[in-house]
């Protein structure tokens, strides 16, 4: 019996597929249960190396190379005695992992990556490599000996994607088997609630962002054009959380505590705080490894600004090489500083200005983040803000008025999961059996979505 | 068992699974049968998913025992529509020569790659097209096409799928003509749809064609239905159910001039990567309805002269997903057919 694998196929290793949810998942989940304790660490690492290699395999060699150059250079420095040699080190490594990220991110390797697709998940991996390194370098953690151990922190599959970009402080204690049948439902119950976003809100609210597209952005009304941002807003919290959350679940699963990626970040009140709760992996990675080596705050205010100028600089474009990018970093960067320097105390004080602040503006940096076409973006933000310039496409004016009864269901569930209640009452409720049967209700309402769009929601072959 | 104690919602998942996949499979032969795999992985309890999609039931098991009338309603209905109505479509509009000379063109088709495709493409539509025009003039001596103000649209009734729903939020005619479309409406279901939109004179209602089409008369009907087809059937069956609903809007609107608008082509890059709903289908599809033209009172409109580029695709620029005018562009779509407006005399 031969078993041929479709390849490559991406859908394996994205979690809200049926591919992953009924054939990957249960597989590792069940292999790694079954082989005993000193096999386990293999299985993960054999699963996670072939799930690589099965959603694309023209990039193994990439994974083996930035593992063993982390390997090898973590060991040495380890061995050095002398702060110079350390250093050296240190800026060896950190040169050869952003030389490939940035080489794949802006396509400067025509003869290696042929068709100019970016590797899978390089920007995760190689932001873990190098907080590795990092923190050897600055000797919160020894070198790492066994190189099965960083492999399998480097790669596991359940953070491959996506992130959370985890710290190889958190996971090197666990890296043993720690699976047990309660994990596996508790594992469960955030891997469903993570699926719920992303396939019963995110990808729904996002038809209506599609729909804006389609429309094109010079057409829409300015109601719409806030509707559509506001869209936009939840699409991509509900999407990225979930997705997170789907992270952690399977890491759960499987025995291992992974951080958590979102703490309601659209319940903040300013952009400080939304920046401490959004994606917190990325932005404490940015924090530790960026902000606090170049001084922080400790050397004044305007090396502070200059600081978080270089951090937000950075986000832009560890999001993606287009002038939008770099655009919204500038724009959280001014929103920022402004705050760190006169708003911040004004915000604390002002709890309903700090609300309205912060419900207006956050669309606002999204619209910049999504709009890649500059011109485009243009376009987008004079109908967010028609004094700005005259309408120029073709406007129904009552456009919002039939995407409002369309989605306004949506926009309420959105908001209420966007704001810590639901999970508040059932931390108080866990008991209740009420909630085993909706968590079951809703997984397979999801999978009840994911067959009847074949996991793609503009598919609908209706036009 | 013991550990199963801690984790009800896995053991339920299980149990419930088992439970679907089993439903599934009993009914694989009889009430899930014409549901279609799909090309992808699915798991063994989809057919269950997607017969709940359809309205088919677990529970509907027993009550459609009989094999006659179970089944994929699409389908049904098309066989339904075409059925009745083939004696007086070959009477009426296709004369029986025609036919096998729209396979041997198809044939062609089929046979030529991408590169000369469009090409052919466009020739062939070209002479078609000039035969058509033709046509008009020595079969009816009384309809040229010409150019209208938009007053014509008074007594026009549009019906269409999504794009022209498209046509009635942007094309700043709704409130001269009325409209009967819907998302994902085909020609298989137009008469009988409840769902559909007819906007009448000045509120929503939803009512069938055919009721609307009872109840009124109108001077001008334009369909542009087929995107949604191309799943179904093959382009001979699209066009005998096409020829159908025709035959019957003149059995209701016997005074009404009916377009048949070609369907639109969708832009390049979705031509050039989608195996189903490519240009060249739909040239296939289109090539039957230019046979259901009498250029007396049913006339073909070729509105991809005027929407595409000269690749034969719908502008890029004009298009976000491939298939639909932003909305600046519906205002092309209308010119074309306010410049081919039939005017008789």
């Amino acid at each position: 019996m031969t078993v041929v694998f479709p390849l490559p196929n991406q859908n394996v290793i994205v979690f809200n597929s049926l591919e992953f949810i009924f054939r990957i998942l249960p597989v590792s989940v069940l292999l790694c249960a079954l082989v005993p304790g000193i096999g386990f660490s293999g299985v993960l690492l054999f699963l996670s190396l072939l799930l690589y290699w099965m959603a694309d395999p023209s990039f193994i060699w990439l994974l083996l190379a930035v593992w063993l150059i982390n390997y090898m250079l973590a060991w040495w420095m380890g061995c050095c005695r002398g702060k110079t040699g350390r250093r050296l080190f240190l800026i060896l490594s950190v040169f050869c992992d952003f030389g490939l990220l940035f080489g794949y991110k802006f396509s400067l390797f025509p003869f290696l990556t042929g068709s100019g697709a970016i590797p899978l998940g390089i920007s995760f991996y190689i932001f873990r490599a190098v907080s590795y390194t990092a923190d050897v370098y600055t000797g919160k953690i020894p070198p790492e000996l066994s190189p099965f151990k960083l492999c399998i922190y480097l790669y596991m599959f359940p953070v491959m994607a996506s992130g959370p970009i985890t710290r190889y402080g958190q996971i090197s204690g666990q890296l043993k088997k720690n699976m047990a049948p309660y994990k596996v439902e508790e594992g469960l119950h955030t891997f469903i609630v993570g699926l719920a976003f992303k396939v019963l809100l995110a990808d729904r609210i996002g038809i209506l962002w599609h729909e804006i597209q389609v429309i094109g952005f010079e057409s829409i009304s300015t109601p719409l054009a806030w509707m559509g941002a506001f869209a936009y807003t939840l699409m991509l919290y509900f999407d990225f959380n979930g997705y997170s959350l789907m992270a952690v679940g399977v890491g759960k699963m499987l025995g291992f505590t992974l951080p958590e990626n979102f703490r309601y970040p659209y319940a903040a009140r300013s952009f400080t705080q939304f920046w401490r709760r959004w994606h917190i992996t990325l932005s404490s990675w940015f924090r530790d490894y960026v902000y606090i080596p170049l001084g922080g705050s400790r050397k004044g205010r305007v090396r502070t600004c200059l600081n978080l100028l270089a951090v937000w600089l950075l986000t832009g474009i560890w999001h993606g090489n287009g002038w939008n990018f770099l655009l919204w970093g500038l724009l959280l960067w001014l929103l920022l500083t402004a705050e760190k320097l006169f708003l911040r105390y004004w915000l604390e004080e002002h709890g309903v200005w700090s609300r309205l602040y912060m419900l207006f503006l956050i669309p606002v940096t999204w619209i910049v983040f999504a709009v890649t076409d500059l011109k485009e973006l243009a376009v987008y933000l004079s109908r967010m803000f028609p004094v700005f310039g005259p309408t120029q496409g073709n406007v129904n004016g009552a456009d919002f008025i039939k995407y409002g009864k369309m989605f306004w269901p949506l926009f309420l569930f959105g908001w209420f999961f966007s704001r810590p209640w639901a999970e508040d009452w059932y931390k108080k409720t866990k008991k209740n059996p009420l909630w085993m049967a909706v968590l079951l209700a809703v997984f397979w309402i999801c999978i009840y979505n994911l067959v009847n769009t074949s996991g793609n929601p503009f598919l609908y072959f209706s036009f | 068992m013991k550990i199963f104690r801690g984790c009800p919602v896995l053991l339920m998942l299980l149990v419930t699974g088992l439970l679907f996949s089993g439903i599934s499979v009993k009914g694989e032969r009889g009430i899930y049968r014409d549901i279609p795999a799909s090309a992808g992985y699915e798991p063994a309890c989809a057919p269950m998913m997607k017969g709940i999609h359809e309205g088919i039931y677990p529970w509907s098991a027993a009550q459609d025992e009989d094999p006659e009338k179970k089944g994929d309603g699409l389908i049904r209905a098309a066989d339904a529509a075409v059925l009745p109505d083939l004696e007086c479509l070959n009477a009426g509009t296709v004369s029986g020569s025609e036919i096998p000379e729209a396979e041997s063109l198809s044939e062609n088709r089929c046979e030529e790659d991408g590169g000369s495709l469009s090409e052919n493409t466009v020739k062939d539509e070209g002479s078609l097209s000039g035969n058509e025009t033709a046509g008009t003039e020595s079969l009816s001596g009384n309809a040229v096409f010409c150019h209208a103000e938009e007053d014509y649209f008074d007594d026009a009734l549009f019906i269409g799928d999504s794009r022209t729903v498209g046509l009635f939020e942007y094309g700043h005619i709704e409130d001269r003509a009325q409209f009967y479309a819907q998302t994902s409406l085909m020609i298989y279901e137009v008469m009988e749809n409840p769902k559909a939109i007819v906007k009448t004179d000045d509120e929503r209602e939803s009512v069938t064609v055919e009721e609307a089409l009872s109840e009124k008369q109108f001077g001008k009907i334009y369909i542009m239905l087929g995107l949604n087809e191309m799943g179904f059937g093959t382009p001979e069956s699209f066009g005998k159910a096409y020829g159908a609903v025709i035959s019957r809007i003149r059995e209701l609107q016997p005074d009404a001039v009916i377009y048949i608008q070609s369907i639109m082509h969708v832009a390049s890059e979705k031509n050039e990567t989608d195996p189903v709903y490519n240009n060249a289908n739909i040239d296939l599809r289109n090539r039957p309805l230019m046979q259901l033209a009498d250029n007396q009172n049913v006339f073909y409109l070729d509105i991809n002269e005027a929407l595409c580029d000269e690749t034969g695709c719908l502008v890029s620029d004009w298009t976000f997903d491939q298939v639909h005018l932003k909305a600046a562009y519906y205002q092309v779509w209308k010119d074309y057919l306010l410049d081919h407006a039939v005017v008789r005399q």
